[in-house]
């Protein structure tokens, strides 16, 4: 493979990267806009205010440490793939 | 899978994601950006004396520079120089082996010496005609013999490419510009693409609903290039009045009046034109049945071609 190769395979996981948070980042926005309704009315009821704020402060806090570790996942999966794309470019270098 | 497929899948696979994310690679240096370059057998030209021998052992004065469209690269303009069927038997080599072009066929019926651009179509229109403009100052320098005439040949994006590397040229006299004689606009949104404007309004309209996931679908298609962003207004570039200027357009259908050509102009773009005295009618033909891809690599266009550069037959 040339070095103009690497570069490319690099860009490529970057992208996917780029790609992944911010579909993270959007579907997350989306996710809990449309789940804030519901809860939202819920607490409008006497009865089930209490019991519908906890329940959805453990939703979110759920939904939110899930998708903080998406993100950290494809950060630290794209940061090891890249290593060894610099590792496997630098060995066909040095040949 | 042989190792040119898999290149050629790769090249494929870089125009498309530089088509639609171009503007973002550029931006974050990623190593998918394509950079503008004159390309041969599927490698970037360094404009240099001594490397266009090398691909031109014997360069003629008179050049024909090929710009591709959209999320393509340089292999969109190559066919079969022989059509299957057309004396060899369907399958063999020589039906398949024998790849031709419009700059090839050119070089061999006129004696132009072809050069096929690759270059990033997620950039503004107006960016890759400033930066074809330079290349083509640079090409000139290096070119061994002194340039007598160039002939422009675009494809769909390629020609609001080319209308734009001119317009600014004309207030630089640019040595290049003024050998310009002829503009082939093959399937150029001159007035803008159906697609892109259909993308834009789209996109509006989902922001405009409140609704969270219709507002995700509208940030997504946002997230297309600046290129395509350029393509809902086409170009407002004036023609360059000392070249012929030359218009051909396809049809989804064999009829043009038939509903799908109407709804779908070539499958991608509706390229009509107002009037314009820089157009004569002559210099616009429709290919009814021949769609937007194929318009690129098709041997009753390069015919077309060649009986305009060629009026006395």
């Amino acid at each position: 493979l040339e070095q103009h190769t690497f570069r490319q395979i690099e860009g490529l996981i970057t992208l996917v990267r780029d790609a992944t948070v911010a579909a993270a980042d959007g579907i997350e926005v989306a996710h809990s806009d449309t789940a804030r309704t519901p809860y939202a009315i819920l607490q409008q009821i006497p009865v089930v205010r209490k019991p519908a704020g906890a329940i959805a402060q453990v939703h979110f806090g759920i939904t939110s440490v899930v998708y903080r570790s998406i993100r950290a996942l494809t950060h630290l999966s794209a940061g090891l793939a890249v290593h060894a794309v610099t590792a496997a470019e630098r060995r066909t270098a040095a040949k | 899978m042989q190792r040119s497929t898999l290149a050629d899948l790769a090249t494929l696979g870089v125009s498309i994601i530089n088509g639609f994310w171009g503007d973002h690679l550029q931006q974050q240096d990623n190593g998918l950006a394509v950079a503008m370059a004159l390309y041969h057998a599927g490698r970037p030209l360094s404009l240099t004396e001594a490397e266009i021998r090398r691909i031109h052992p014997k360069p003629t004065a008179r050049l024909c520079i090929l710009v591709h469209g959209l999320s393509c690269s340089e292999s969109i303009w190559a066919f079969d120089r022989q059509p299957a069927g057309d004396g060899a038997p369907a399958g063999s080599a020589g039906a398949t082996a024998d790849r031709v072009d419009y700059g090839l066929l050119l070089k061999e019926d006129c004696g132009y010496t072809p050069f096929y651009l690759r270059y990033n179509s997620g950039l503004a229109i107006d960016q890759n005609g400033d930066s074809l403009a330079s290349l083509l100052d640079s090409l000139c320098a290096a070119y061994p013999l002194p340039v007598e005439e160039i002939v422009l040949i675009g494809h769909s994006m390629g020609g609001l490419v080319l209308r734009s590397a001119c317009h600014p040229q004309l207030e630089r006299k640019s040595a290049w510009v003024r050998k310009v004689t002829h503009v082939f606009y093959i399937g150029a949104p001159h007035e803008g693409a159906s697609l892109a404007k259909i993308a834009h309004r789209g996109a509006g309209i989902l922001h405009a609903v409140p609704n969270a996931i219709t507002r995700l679908v509208g940030d997504v298609l946002d997230l297309r290039s600046q290129g395509i962003k350029d393509l809902q207004d086409g170009s407002d570039a004036p023609w360059l009045p000392h070249a012929g200027h030359y218009l051909i357009t396809g049809a989804w259908h064999n009829d043009p009046e038939h509903i799908a050509s109407i709804l779908l102009g070539d499958g991608l773009v509706h390229a009509r034109i107002a009037q314009d005295e820089a157009i004569p009618a002559a210099h616009i033909r429709a290919f009814p049945g021949i769609r937007h891809m194929q318009l690129a690599h098709d041997r009753t266009i390069y015919d077309q071609i060649l009986t305009w550069l060629q009026p006395e037959g």
